[in-house]
């Protein structure tokens, strides 16, 4: 929902590194998004399109690297799909259960020229 | 065409900003809490109850971020806490820099504890970082016991988590070891206390662990 002031702070970076190196146009970012970081893709992309305009930015694509949403089993260690959310252990039936991820969203690298 | 490596959160500034604050709260010896839940859950009537059991002992500060009205700020005060009313107009959750103009003014050294109560929302305010020392999930029996697994998030960050309105238990479906087990996949060991407004069930309880956070701020 916060999408649009994300965008934002991708303009912000992406500006503060044209003024440390010196490029034109950016044609790619590329950004890493945490499995817990609440990130909507599509609506970040669409706020994206928004704020890009009349920036070096302007035909700048986004690349998502998205970490997979994983839960473990803390009996058993099975490994399954965290959507939509099993409640018990798909082998042993234990509900102790521990989502992993990173609440990350960060941007990896930029493709300029 | 070049690749320039940058490796840097998007939420860089907000951290700045909130590794700031988080400064300023440590040199006051503030303890400060950041309340998070959906919009609902009783985060308001847990702070009236907090202000009957805690006022007369603690010296305390509340923050209440809603998007509109000063409705909360005002219960508040009627319950006898100092409070300032943060609307966002808006914004789903409350950022650092928030916190930061809320606070340029005020002697925090004339608290013991600020709870600050964020936007009524799981998704958002877990992911901005105010400075706070610590971080409490209230949820409610009438939201349903699937909360949890639904949004992860908010049980993620948290250090404590509050089930409020459990008076109501015995009218609801609401199943309390799938609640529990549910948050606990989001965070191992998540301490969970269950507590009503309605009752002061458990109250007494929550206030014992603020306690302990103050004396940890303090030390």
């Amino acid at each position: 929902m916060h999408e649009l002031s994300l965008a934002q702070n991708i303009m912000e970076i992406v500006e503060a590194e044209r003024a440390e190196h010196g490029f034109e146009r950016v044609h790619e970012i590329r950004l890493k998004v945490g499995a817990l970081s609440g990130i909507d893709p599509q609506a970040l992309e669409l706020a994206f399109e928004a704020v890009r305009e009349d920036t070096c930015a302007a035909e700048a694509t986004i690349e998502i690297d998205a970490e997979p949403r994983v839960v473990t089993c803390r009996r058993c260690g099975a490994t399954m799909d965290a959507d939509p959310g099993p409640v018990a252990c798909g082998s042993c039936g234990s509900t102790d259960l521990d989502l992993q991820g990173s609440t990350g969203l960060d941007i990896v690298s930029l493709e300029v020229d | 065409m070049a690749d320039i490596p940058v490796r840097k959160s998007v939420r860089s500034r907000n951290d700045e900003i909130a590794a700031e604050n988080r400064g300023r709260f440590r040199e006051a010896g503030l303890c400060v809490v950041n309340m998070l839940s959906s919009p609902g859950s009783g985060k308001t009537s847990l702070l009236e109850r907090t202000a009957a059991h805690m006022k007369d002992r603690l010296r305390i500060l509340v923050i209440d971020g809603d998007v509109e009205t000063e409705r909360d700020a005002d219960r508040l005060r009627k319950a006898g806490l100092e409070a300032i009313q943060i609307q966002t107009h808006g914004s789903c959750h409350l950022s650092a820099a928030m916190i930061a103009e809320q606070i340029a003014t005020v002697d925090l050294s004339a608290y013991d504890l600020l709870l600050i109560e964020n936007i009524g929302n799981l998704v958002c305010p877990s992911n901005y970082d105010l400075g706070e020392a610590r971080r409490v999930v209230v949820a409610s029996t009438t939201e349903g016991d699937d909360k949890p697994i639904k949004y992860p998030e908010a049980y993620h960050t948290a250090d404590l988590c509050v089930l409020n309105k459990v008076d109501l238990l015995p009218y609801l479906p609401f199943d309390v070891a799938a609640f529990e087990a549910g948050a606990r996949r989001a965070k191992a060991g998540l301490p969970i206390l269950q507590t009503s407004c309605t009752t002061d069930s458990g109250v007494d309880a929550w206030c014992r662990w603020l306690d302990d956070q103050v004396r940890a701020a303090e030390a």
